[in-house]
């Protein structure tokens, strides 16, 4: 009999795995629940793994600060610190995971930066160029996949972006047919007072350009009125080219200003054309430098000799300074102090920022701990200010700051004010004791960057060449096992489009360990079917008609499929289990994919296969047993 | 019907040689040629634009400080060479000079318009762990299906044969397919990394799923025909499986090979790995993994 729910209900899943392959993004709020899936570029939307789509791949090992163990609290707040500096590099669909070796705390943390090697540069172009300019200009030097972005019009900052250079000419190739575009031009006005505020003539065009010739033979001058130049260089360059990066040259502006020194007052000088910035990002190097090249933020309490003759010594201050030198050097010379280490770390430190504070002139550095640390705080600031020593506080070493405090500090909130500091300084300062927060020190132990190209170059090589496998295999089952065959043919069809919805909507990754688990997982979805008609195929000898033997070849078959299918399961459970002992994601997602193509194949073999046999069963062709049969003659089974 | 169990003598003689050689080939150097996922080091996998050949690599190699490094032709003017780890690893204990941007400049010296395709550097700690979790993983797996063989044959006499004899010829077919693998490696430098661990994963996948369905096939005639002699109802389970297994590994095969000549060849070394492991898997479930049982059940002697 046909079961009219498991046709309805095979036929849902079957129209429903099509339509999810269909459509390369998914995307729908239903009942608050938002679902987002797929991704516009891979093949049925699929996501993919970085060994398939490129990208870097990188391993730190934790290395404990000094004494302490690694807690898998730290580990997990170094895993956030890292997660908001990848995140801040603006990479999509970036991750920081913790992975372990198998012992102890896990203290390895893998970071996955997909599409790394993109190339981005900011650039800033002067003259009122738009973003619609400078793709055409682009375009016109063969820079067709490159695209714009305007930042910020009114300063002429851009943000090129496209797939990675081909080679390293590329890049210099690009800067120069900008550079020919858009030439370097300044506006510059001459002062038609003296200083002394006297009416003076400004100097001529045949002036200004005999000046300019100083410095730039084949420099274009243009009288824009009332001492007012134009000035477009053509030899001359202003600017400092290092590898990925431009800025103006200062010595060379100068240089280029004081030629005109001889001939009047220069009122303002201002660029108007030209490319005087880029920089090139998105590189593996500087990822690597903003993730793991942390530093490490240390509280000391910096103990000083005491102001005042404590221990009775017979000259105080020692080495003939006066009462007053000796207040300025006691906590400034290293053999005047002790830095004492204090049980205040930099993970205790939420937050940094620059801030003002009422009645400061100076812009300060506010910094938050949490409710540990505010208590160790209080007690270190309130023993700094009592021997008024200073609080140290070190950067990878090295003394960023050593603050003084006039009376312990509780609440865990404090500023810290500095003679020199200004709205520069306090942010350097306030990123660099954030950027410290760190509880543990990194180690890189793996990288792994894969082109993009290659990647994709794979994966399309190994899809056709999977599926003309498969063609092979849809070809050897229907000529071998005719009706059974083409069932196990159809079947296989639905296995494969339903594997692939299943992935896509969980959504698992794809990597190159995963499609090979795909290969094997097709294998067994083809070995179930293998099964079902042999065992049909000998009931079908034993003198069964066509229908009982069907349903016996299914009930039959079903231990073997079962207790082999187990054990495969098993194995992938246990490796799944095991995988993230290994810093590659190689094995879970092998495991993972395997698993669940062994579950969906057990699935489709006793659903899909089993409904189309009977449905083909019942017409009159599917009736005839030869068609099960390969040999095409009933023999009696030899197993007596 | 093929009388496979009388010959056993000849299968277990001809395993047993393929995996003295394979063994021999363990044991000499250069045993498995490990990869950097075993070793750490550094690989780099380079695309020429222009002509270059393995000497102008290794020189400009050298300048930098890279000695000796690997070189191998991958065709298509591209190339994968093999050298120490880089500066930026293993901060405690790395005496290596040689920072990325070396690497990288060097290599824009030899070919200013090649492209690095690929580049993979492993520490020290990384590689002294995969061996050791690989072989805690496959112990773990293993131990887990003998548990659920056995339970899968309870109703059977001594079903921890079963369960032992599945997981010798998981041990057999590991075995054999690492010995073959290494003197592959002896003759065309094929590498060890940790894709050959998966798939060595997936070789076990198969030879146990594989072996199970025979024992299935014993299990069965051994509850309908208790009146036979057991090495004659094992004969009749391998024999009435024997179209099933051949006709799974045609199948998978199929996919494997036109995997091989087809895919890309980042999956190469891959591939051969997995078609070694269904030809061996494929041979042991129907030569060998239930001549251990009969010789269990009937001793050494050929009766």
């Amino acid at each position: 009999m046909i079961n009219i729910r498991t046709l309805i209900f095979t036929s849902l899943i079957f129209i429903f795995s099509i339509l999810i392959l269909s459509f390369n993004t998914i995307s729908f709020n239903f009942l608050g629940i938002d679902f987002d899936r797929g991704d516009s570029d891979t093949i049925f939307g699929l996501t993919l793994g970085l060994d398939l789509k490129g990208g870097t791949h990188l391993v730190y090992e934790a290395i404990p600060n000094k004494g302490r163990d690694i807690s898998n609290d730290d580990m997990e707040g170094a895993r956030k610190i890292l997660e908001r500096r990848v995140n801040s590099f603006g990479i999509s669909e970036s991750s920081v995971q913790i992975v372990g070796s198998g012992s102890g705390v896990n203290n390895k943390l893998l970071v996955q930066l997909p599409g790394l090697s993109d190339l981005n540069i900011n650039i800033t172009v002067a003259g009122g160029v738009t973003g619609e300019n400078l793709k055409e200009v682009l375009d016109e030097s063969g820079y067709t996949d490159i695209e714009v972005e305007e930042i910020d019009l009114v300063e002429g900052r851009f943000l090129l972006s496209g797939p990675k250079l081909k080679n390293n000419n590329e890049l210099p190739n690009l800067i120069n047919a900008l550079d020919n575009k858009y030439p370097f031009s300044f506006l510059i006005a001459f002062s038609s007072q003296t200083e002394d505020g006297e009416e003076t003539d400004v100097p001529t065009l045949e002036k200004v350009t005999e000046s300019v010739s100083k410095v730039d033979q084949n420099s274009a001058v243009e009288d824009l009125s009332q001492g007012i130049y134009r000035v477009t260089l053509n030899d001359f360059d202003i600017t400092s080219d290092e590898k990925n990066l431009r800025s103006l040259d200062q010595d060379k502006v100068q240089t280029f200003v004081e030629s005109f020194d001889s001939i009047g007052d220069i009122f303002q000088v201002s660029i108007s054309g030209g490319v005087s910035n880029w920089k090139v990002s998105g590189g593996v190097e500087e990822a690597k430098k903003l993730i793991g090249e942390t530093a490490q933020l240390e509280f000391k309490e910096r103990d000083c000799l005491p102001v005042e003759n404590e221990s009775n010594e017979e000259i105080w201050p020692p080495d003939n300074l006066s009462v007053e030198e000796w207040i300025q050097a006691r906590c400034v010379f290293p053999n005047y102090y002790e830095d004492k280490a204090v049980a205040l770390s930099g993970e205790d430190l939420i937050d940094a920022f620059p801030d003002v504070q009422p009645g400061i002139a100076r812009p300060v550095v506010t910094i938050i701990f949490d409710d540990d640390g505010a208590d160790e705080f209080y007690d270190l600031t309130s023993r700094v200010a009592k021997n008024q020593d200073l609080l140290a506080i070190f950067l990878d070493g090295e003394q960023l700051i050593a603050p003084s405090a006039s009376s312990g500090i509780s609440g865990g909130r404090a500023f810290i004010q500095g003679p020199s500091f200004d709205s520069q300084s306090v942010k350097t300062i306030s990123i660099q004791l954030k950027s410290g927060a760190l509880p543990v020190g990194l180690n890189l132990i793996q990288e792994r960057n894969v082109d993009a190209s290659l990647g994709s170059d794979s994966l399309s090589k190994s899809l056709f060449a999977g599926s003309l496998g498969l063609l092979l295999v849809l070809l050897f089952m229907i000529s071998y096992y005719r009706i059974p065959g083409v069932v196990a043919s159809m079947s296989l069809i639905f296995y494969s489009l339903l594997l692939l919805a299943v992935f896509k909507i969980i959504p698992i990754t794809l990597t190159l360990s995963g499609a090979a688990a795909v290969i094997l997982s097709i294998g067994v979805a083809v070995d179930a079917n293998i099964l079902i008609s042999e065992r049909t195929k000998e009931e079908l000898r034993s003198g069964r008609n066509v229908f009982s033997s069907i349903s016996e070849g299914f009930s039959r078959a079903w231990p073997s499929i079962r207790d082999s299918n187990v054990s495969t399961i098993i194995i992938c459970i246990v490796l799944y289990w095991f995988g993230d002992r290994f810093t590659t994601s190689v094995i879970q997602g092998f495991a993972l994919t395997l698993g669940i193509g062994v579950l969906i194949s057990m699935f489709t073999a006793f659903t899909v296969s089993r409904l189309l046999m009977r449905l083909i069963s019942s017409t009159p062709i599917g009736n005839k047993d030869n068609l099960y049969d390969p040999l095409g003659s009933r023999k009696v089974g030899s197993n007596d | 019907m093929i009388n496979i169990v009388a010959k056993r003598m000849w299968f277990l003689s001809a395993s047993t040689v393929i995996l003295i050689v394979g063994i021999l080939s363990l044991l000499f150097p250069p045993h498995l040629n490990l990869g950097i996922d075993f070793l750490s080091g550094t690989g780099v996998t380079v695309k020429f634009e222009n002509d270059i050949n393995s000497s102008q690599i290794e020189s400009q190699f050298n300048k930098i400080g890279l000695d000796s490094p690997s070189i191998q032709s991958m065709g298509d003017k591209t190339f994968f060479i093999r050298t120490e780890k880089l500066s930026d690893f293993d901060v405690d204990n790395n005496d290596s000079t040689v920072s990325r941007s070396d690497l990288e400049k060097s290599i824009e010296e030899i070919d200013s318009d090649a492209e690095i395709i690929e580049i993979e550097s492993v520490g020290t700690k990384v590689a002294e762990g995969t061996v050791r979790n690989s072989i805690i993983a496959v112990s773990v797996a293993s131990f887990f299906v003998m548990l659920y063989v056995l339970y899968a044959f309870r109703r059977l006499e001594k079903s921890y044969r079963f369960a032992f004899s599945a997981v010798l010829t998981l041990v057999h077919d590991v075995v054999l397919v690492t010995g073959i693998y290494s003197l592959l490696g002896h003759i065309f430098g094929l590498q060890v990394n940790s894709v050959f661990i998966v798939a060595l994963l997936t070789v076990i996948g198969y030879s146990v799923n594989d072996t199970i369905v025979i024992f299935d096939r014993i299990r069965e005639n051994q509850i309908k025909f208790p009146e036979n002699k057991y090495s004659s109802n094992i004969n009749i389970s391998i024999n009435e499986s024997i179209i099933r297994s051949l006709g799974t590994s045609i199948t998978t095969l199929l996919v494997l090979f036109s995997m091989l000549i087809l895919g890309g060849s980042t999956l190469r070394e891959f591939i051969v790995v997995l078609i070694l492991g269904v030809i061996v898997g494929t041979y042991s479930s129907i030569f060998i993994a239930s001549q251990f049982l009969i010789i269990w059940e009937e001793g050494i002697k050929k009766k």
